[in-house]
């Protein structure tokens, strides 16, 4: 068994794998009875039972488009696909994988043939039991350049998907893929009906907690309990309904009021005035999204790596969090691995050292400083405010930058990729590798600072192929360091996911990628 | 008998506009950059997906012979499917019409009374305290942005004294009698909107009629100021307020995205406006005739009620 073992906590000698399957269901109930946790409270208030009955309303600002797993690229798709349908693993708060559909797996030494075994009596909306041909079909649908699925190449090099026998899948990749289990976790891992495959937008069906009964884009989708899910007493609320207010002032005042129990996202300018309404819970979680400053290396000064380090030095982190998110931060350390990532490595932080960048600027010969454009977009919040601060702070290494802010569309189309310097704004993704690998590979899809480095391809390469554990944390922690001393990338934070729910419900823990599930979740009486 | 010659003629004149709207809808869309196909497959199409998907939608044949099919789809009801949701476009813009169309009944049920009535007694009060009184108020509530009375509203009457919903989230099976809380605060926000133009209308065209003639004659006559004010003047003072109803009936229907936004109102503006930023070629078309439609017909209501107001006019 190659499932990635290291649970925070540990686990005791002598337990069977049902046991262990049982405390991580326990202990997710335990971590999700406490209101939106907060990061350091982790495991309080487990004394309530969960009740059952209700209708939670959820206010988002965006609609979805598709309710197709495979095409979901919104977090409001995300949302419905997750409490309507399972996944075979399930990657949780933590980013650790446990098991869903899949009971168990393994893979060879190769980390090349995959086996997953699938949980039995599992029951689909429309009543008939998940086979193994139900995850063949779901993978084959998106594999299927047809399908025209962002998932083809997000899943992994997967080369076929077979059934072994009604409650075996085996999965063979074209190259080692370690990250395979947490992989199948994410939002087009979804497992479909075979039989409905031309019905998956008209008359959806899945083994989740809910079914979906009512799709109005651009107004709510409805769901509603499922009685015949696999995990009784799971879910606990009758109705689930997903509700589009696209103004956050409005959605602070329908929570206020009592009209929604949840908010999606509260922006950082709305934060205050709900820690302050009765009768709401505001809650946090530390979020795999980072804003980098990109310090291009196929541009002049930044082809230097002694520029870019200069550039690193000369930010002072907490000051930047201060001014770009009120506080509301993790410190970054020039690299993409958030600490919340269970291969996250611990190095010295990066701090602001002037006399150091000036050194390194003048051994660059650039003792005079140098002028330069820094490119930003008025349309994701955070990333405006980043230019300017980074604009103060490198002002006293005589560096001179002019900010330049355009829309979200002219970024996309002109300024990424094609600049020199400029922030972008990731969201982060659940294994390591595609934290990584596509962002710095020289052959990356999103290498967007070109940079090229044979040692951290290797380094790469060997991250992919690896399946043990000590050996997968070695690579990364020295790829970390590879990246934070010379990559394109200047990560000064991580941001917060804030979001607040009315203060009776329950059971529901903020998930770091902005994933929102509901299985567990309940309303006080 | 007469009156049906009229409307009939009516009718046949709005069949005309209807052709000619038609032709301006299909023609916009035409000339707007980036083409169906492309919105379909994103950036990553091979040139040949999108020419087969191209062929598959039949965006190669000529624009005359498309437009035809559409108007003929549109006509027997085949209305097709959203790009943008994957749902049948007929009924998401029938429902979002049946919603705008509640809420713009309300809100005219309110406002129409409500400005004739001010209009009225600010020219019996002429120039005094009650008449200025009036002019600044709705004055002051038409130059403020609706999305600012919107979010005072909410946060005085929704949440500083919780005694109505902040937001329009309707439950479909909720009965007429409970959502209509939910309607109060855009309803508010609308007629404080609408006011003043109907108002100031009423006051101008009243104090204009009472100068007249036959008015002085009729309060010669001896008839009670009541009947003088409201047989006499009134009736032929609507004429203008009437015809600002009718475009009103339109613009509430298919041009309040501001409103619908703030209140979360699912109405046909916030549909329009949603498909136009995703390209959703079908909604778009159809919600734009749509709205053609409804600016036509209340139009047609408009030139009836001038002719029972005013039986001189013939058309």
């Amino acid at each position: 068994m190659t499932r990635n073992d290291e649970h925070r906590g540990g686990t005791r000698d002598g337990m069977t794998r049902r046991r262990l399957f049982e405390l991580a269901l326990a202990g997710s109930a335990i971590g999700v009875v406490e209101p939106l946790v907060k990061d350091q409270e982790r495991g309080r208030a487990w004394a309530e039972t969960p009740r059952s009955g209700g209708t939670l309303k959820m206010a988002w600002p965006s609609s979805p488009r598709t309710i197709d797993p495979a095409l979901t690229i919104q977090g409001d798709e995300y949302m419905i696909t997750q409490n309507v349908y399972d996944n075979l693993t399930r990657v949780d708060e933590r980013l650790q994988v446990q098991p869903m559909l899949a009971t168990r797996w393994s893979s060879d030494p190769q980390a090349r043939v995959w086996t997953f075994h699938l949980r039995q009596g599992v029951k689909f909306h429309h009543g008939r039991e998940l086979k193994a041909s139900d995850v063949v079909l779901t993978f084959e649908r998106v594999l299927d350049p047809k399908t025209a699925s962002p998932g083809r190449t997000a899943l992994g090099p997967i080369e076929k998907v077979e059934a072994v026998d009604d409650y075996t899948v085996r999965f063979r990749m074209s190259a080692p893929y370690a990250d395979l289990p947490v992989n199948l976790g994410v939002t087009f891992g979804r497992v479909l009906p075979a039989d409905r495959a031309d019905k998956i937008v008209s008359e959806p069906s899945g083994t989740g907690p809910f079914r979906l009964v009512e799709f109005k884009p651009g107004e709510r989708t409805r769901l509603v309990k499922f009685a015949d899910y696999w995990d009784r007493p799971r879910p606990y609320l009758d109705e689930l309904w997903q509700v589009n207010i696209p103004q956050h002032a409005t959605q602070v005042a329908a929570l206020s009021g009592g009209d929604v129990q949840m908010m999606f996202e509260v922006p950082v300018a709305f934060i205050g005035t709900l820690e302050r309404a009765p009768g709401v819970s505001v809650g946090s979680v530390k979020s795999t999204s980072f804003q980098p400053v990109i310090l291009a290396t196929d541009h002049k000064p930044f082809d230097d790596n002694r520029v870019r380090l200069a550039m690193k030095l000369l930010l002072d982190r907490t000051a930047v969090i201060k001014a770009v998110w009120q506080g509301r931060g993790t410190v970054g350390n020039d690299h993409p691995v958030p600490d919340i990532n269970p291969l996250h490595a611990p190095q010295p932080q990066r701090t602001q050292d002037v006399a150091r960048a000036k050194a390194l600027l003048a051994e660059a010969g650039h003792p005079q400083g140098f002028s330069a454009e820094i490119w930003t977009s008025n349309e994701r919040v955070g990333m405006q405010e980043l230019a300017v601060v980074v604009q103060q702070m490198v002002a006293p290494a005589d560096i001179k930058l002019e900010v330049k802010t355009v829309p979200w569309s002219v970024f996309n189309a002109n300024v990424y990729k094609k600049k020199a310097l400029y922030i972008n704004n990731w969201f982060g993704r659940a294994t390591i590798d595609e934290t990584v690998y596509p962002y710095f590979h020289s052959s990356g899809s999103w290498n967007e600072g070109k940079y090229s480095n044979p040692k951290l391809d290797k380094l790469l390469e060997n991250g992919r192929s690896s399946t043990d554990p000590a050996k997968r944390k070695e690579i990364y922690a020295e790829l970390q360091r590879v990246i934070s001393d010379e990559g394109h990338y200047a990560v000064t934070y991580f941001t917060q996911y804030v979001s607040a729910v009315r203060s009776n419900v329950k059971g529901y823990t903020l998930h770091p990628l902005r994933w929102c599930d509901f299985r567990n979740t309940f309303l006080e009486a | 008998m007469r009156v049906f010659v009229f409307v009939g003629r009516r009718l046949l004149l709005l069949a005309l506009v209807m052709a000619i709207v038609s032709v301006l809808i299909f023609g916009i869309v035409q000339i707007l950059p980036g083409d169906v196909a492309v919105m379909i497959l994103g950036t990553s199409a091979t040139p040949a997906d999108l020419a087969s998907l191209r062929q598959k939608l039949g965006l190669d044949r000529p624009a005359a012979l498309r437009y035809a099919d559409w108007v003929g789809d549109a006509i027997r009801g085949e209305w097709g499917t959203s790009l943008l949701y994957q749902v049948p476009v007929r009924p998401l813009v029938l429902e979002r019409l049946g919603k705008s169309a509640v809420l713009a009944l309300v809100a005219l049920a309110v406002a129409v009374p409500l400005a004739i009535a001010l209009g009225v007694l600010s020219t019996l009060r002429r120039n005094h305290f009650l008449d200025q009184a009036v002019g600044l108020v709705t004055l002051v509530a038409v130059s403020v942005p609706e999305f600012i009375t919107g979010t005072v509203l909410i946060l005085v009457l929704g949440l500083q004294f919780g005694l109505l919903p902040p937001s329009s989230l309707i439950d479909p099976r909720a009965s007429l009698w409970s959502i209509a809380p939910s309607l109060v605060l855009p309803t508010l926000t609308l007629v404080l909107a609408l006011l003043a133009h109907m108002t100031r209308m009423t006051r101008a065209s009243m104090l204009d009629v009472l100068e007249k003639p036959y008015i002085r004659a009729a309060r010669l006559k001896g008839l009670r100021p009541r009947v003088v004010i409201l047989r006499h003047a009134l009736r032929n003072a609507l004429l203008p307020t009437v015809g600002i109803v009718a475009i009103n009936v339109g613009f509430l229907i298919g041009g309040i995205v501001v409103v619908e936004t703030v209140f979360a109102y699912p109405g046909l503006g916030r549909l329009m406006v949603d498909a136009v930023n995703h390209r959703d070629v079908p909604v778009i078309q159809m919600a734009a005739l749509v709205i053609a439609l409804t600016y036509a017909l209340a139009n047609l209501a408009a030139d009836v009620v001038y002719a029972y107001l005013d039986p001189r006019i013939r058309y």
